[in-house]
């Protein structure tokens, strides 16, 4: 009982797949079909393409590929079609205007601003880390301050040591 | 200028704040008409009252009107009827557009619920709806008196929504300031 439960459910997700029409009147359209619905997105639901979606207006648009395909319109024209009443939403990839080029130089300067960041921080930090340039004379001067400091030190612990 | 670099994170944390609050109030899906400030599509479709006559995009001219998309299939439609009703004896201009509907079915809704619109658009296929955008119901269009397209709501029309976003333009007293993503 249990395993005819489950193959049911195994089975119950063939009811959301869409039924195909009849194909296109050559494979070429097909395959232009094919390439459209998954270009674009579905006006109604949140990020589903054409082929995806089982809403109304997704079915819709598809015919209205398919009629414009078999009409003779080229890729472009189909997309202007549908970007006039639905905006470039239905794009996956919006054009490159005015409104759109921050949408599309953001995360490229983002990702030069980090860059940029973590350079600065890097060199900040070799800067206080790494071994500084100083001539002899500057070298001699340090140690013999060093030492003189280590001279005066030493009895002063030794004494506090007891 | 040490000290700014320090506080940068933090302006940026506000920054963002700022847009991720506004976020909060937006609704993902409604859409932006693409058909702001163009003139409606043409047309050439029967009325529901006339079925035998046709209309076309001329019927909008000479005086604003909001257009609004319903059918007898749309729950919210029946939510945001009668203020419609209100809308129409306070003398605001509403034209139907009976989206993917039958003619029958809908005559007798508007029998039964009372009929706001001055006539309606028997759009039974929703080519019209397809041309002008629309997605779902209910949608309505504010159209001004040139017959260009110059507010589209995306849901009901309520007070709130009429007395922020359409009143003004449609009586053309002065300008309506909110975009179409808030005060929903």
């Amino acid at each position: 009982m249990r395993l005819l439960f489950m193959i049911l459910v195994l089975f119950s997700s063939a009811a959301l797949a869409m039924v195909e029409l009849e194909p296109l009147s050559s494979p070429e359209l097909q395959q232009r079909y094919q390439v459209l619905i998954e270009e674009l997105r579905c006006p109604k639901c949140q990020n589903q393409n054409l082929a995806d979606s089982n809403s109304p207006i997704s079915a819709d648009m598809r015919n209205e590929i398919r009629l414009q395909l078999e009409q003779g319109n080229s890729d472009r024209q189909i997309k202007d079609f549908l970007v006039e009443r639905y905006g470039n939403f239905v794009l996956y990839k919006p054009p490159v205007d005015t409104n759109t080029v921050l949408l599309w130089i953001a995360p490229l300067l983002l990702l030069l601003i980090a860059g940029f960041v973590v350079f600065r921080i890097s060199r900040a930090q070799s800067v206080a880390n790494g071994p500084v340039d100083w001539s002899e004379q500057e070298e001699q001067a340090v140690n013999q301050l060093l030492a003189r400091e280590n001279a005066a030190k030493d009895p002063a612990e030794e004494g506090r040591a007891r | 200028m040490k000290n700014l670099k320090l506080f940068l994170p933090l302006i940026f944390l506000l920054v963002m704040s700022v847009f991720l609050f506004r976020g909060l109030f937006i609704d993902p899906t409604e859409l932006p008409s693409a058909l702001l400030e163009k003139p409606v599509p043409q047309f050439n479709l029967p009325t529901l009252e006339q079925p035998e006559q046709t209309v076309d995009q001329s019927i909008f001219s000479g005086q604003p009107t909001l257009l609004n998309v319903w059918a007898t299939w749309c729950f919210a439609c029946r939510e945001e009827h009668p203020y419609l009703v209100e809308l129409a004896e306070q003398g605001v201009r509403i034209v139907g557009l009976n989206y993917k509907d039958a003619g029958p079915k809908a005559r007798q809704w508007l029998e039964r619920l009372g009929n706001p619109y001055q006539l309606n658009i028997a759009d039974v296929d929703g080519k019209l709806g397809f041309d002008l955008g629309v997605y779902g119901a209910p949608e309505t269009f504010l159209i001004n008196s040139e017959g260009r397209i110059v507010k589209k709501i995306v849901g009901i029309v309520n007070d709130k929504v009429w007395n922020e976003q359409l009143r003004d333009l449609y009586y053309g007293t002065g300008e309506s300031t909110q975009s179409q993503g808030e005060g929903q």
